[in-house]
């Protein structure tokens, strides 16, 4: 029974050991990101990711969401765009919000590098998920703002309005949102 | 005479527990909907069979009415939801357009945390398409939902009078005025005018 005891404090001990070293490496590579080292940053959230793998799915998602920060950080616009991408497929039951933080930073970096249709697609899903949670708090129309229908065919943005109608509950508290939607449509008329 | 009683009694708990079924079925019903993805396959084909599995009774018409809402805007109709009414979705009509603004000075932004990023790269890309006074459309939509917040509540401004009584004929037409004249002084006085006596008008049932 002793030896037991003995075996679960040790035990517990290291685990307490992981934790603290993972904690530090984490807040020593936001202060790097926080001072502007892109690279440096980039470099350490990768070496999270390698070294504490049991972190979670979340502290998994947002580390690796990090990396993709880290690189737009220094202009790898296309790096970056694999980051989040990586973040949102290896972590699909991540929170929802920030999962759509992922998809709208996946648009920016996608805006950046001319893809501007599949940076419209990333915003639609920011908008789908953020449409379907309402917990996860976020202005649809804020969202809504970020597509550029200039880009895109009046079929394809035509599509696009009629997805967001579908995913977003047509109740009060939506009327605003829905609204500017069907201007949209009516302006295709 | 005790008989009578008991069958009082137990026609009051078979009819008690009637409410909770019908309640515990309606939520059943309403978690299985809120979980269906409609953006996948034919959303509007299941709207119109999910609209035809709902009874039409008190319990189920929220959810009627948002489908129903819904169709609508999909430019559908389904005939189980004839006896709801769809809410309101005014589209903001735009008279003048303006020539799309690029501020040099937000295009100009250095490379800056993602965090960061994202609101600054919003707002440019919104200039390139939408133009400013449509956006001053919308935002005043939404700081007219403020007004009748403040004036009303978030309880009160949700509660829609029935259509046949005084003020919910005032809606009626306030809504129509809005949809067809956009904010004017005018429209926006009545807008105010409508909260603030529906506003009334809950606090004397409320007392009662």
């Amino acid at each position: 029974m002793r030896k037991l005891m003995t075996a679960l404090v040790l035990v517990g001990m290291l685990v307490g050991v992981v934790r603290a070293d993972q904690k530090a490496d984490a807040l020593k590579a936001h202060a790097l990101f926080d001072d502007g080292l892109g690279v440096d940053a980039q470099v350490a959230f990768e070496n999270i990711l390698t070294n504490y793998p049991d972190m979670g799915i979340d502290g998994c998602f947002v580390t690796q969401m990090y990396i993709g920060h880290s690189l737009m950080r220094q202009s790898k616009f296309a790096g970056a765009e694999i980051a989040y991408k990586k973040a949102l497929d290896s972590y699909p039951n991540a929170i929802v919000h920030n999962r759509i933080i992922a998809y709208k930073n996946l648009g920016s970096v996608l805006d950046k590098q001319g893809k501007r249709m599949e940076a419209n697609n990333a915003v639609l899903q920011a908008i789908i998920l953020s449409a379907q949670n309402r917990k996860a708090n976020e202005k649809l129309l804020d969202l809504f703002n970020r597509i550029k229908p200039a880009e895109m065919s009046d079929a394809a943005y035509k599509a696009m309005l009629t997805t967001i109608i579908k995913a977003t509950p047509a109740t009060e508290d939506y009327v605003s949102f829905l609204s500017r939607i069907k201007s949209e449509l009516e302006k295709m008329k | 005479m005790m008989r009578l009683y008991f069958l009082i009694l137990i026609i009051a708990v078979s009819g008690w527990a009637k409410d909770i079924t019908i309640d515990t079925d309606m939520a059943q019903k309403e978690k299985e909907y809120r979980a269906m993805d409609l953006t996948k396959g034919d959303g509007v084909k299941t709207l119109k069979d999910v609209a035809a599995t709902l009874p039409k009774t008190k319990e189920a018409k929220a959810l009627r009415r948002e489908i129903k809402t819904k169709l609508a805007l999909l430019g559908e109709t389904s005939d189980a939801l004839d006896d709801v009414q769809a809410y309101i979705i005014p589209a903001i009509k735009v008279e003048v357009l303006d020539t799309p603004v690029v501020e040099a000075e937000v295009l100009d932004t250095p490379v800056v945390e993602a965090e960061v990023l994202v609101p600054v790269i919003a707002r440019a890309s919104m200039l390139d398409f939408i133009d400013r006074k449509y956006i001053a459309l919308v935002n005043k939509w939404d700081s007219q939902l403020a007004v009748a917040e403040r004036i009303a509540g978030v309880r009160n401004m949700n509660v829609v009078p029935h259509p046949a009584t005084l003020l919910g004929r005032q809606r009626k037409a306030m809504l129509a005025a809005i949809t067809v004249r956009g904010w004017t002084p005018e429209t926006e006085a009545l807008w105010a005018n409508y909260y603030a006596k529906l506003n009334t008008a809950l606090a004397r049932r409320n007392l009662r």
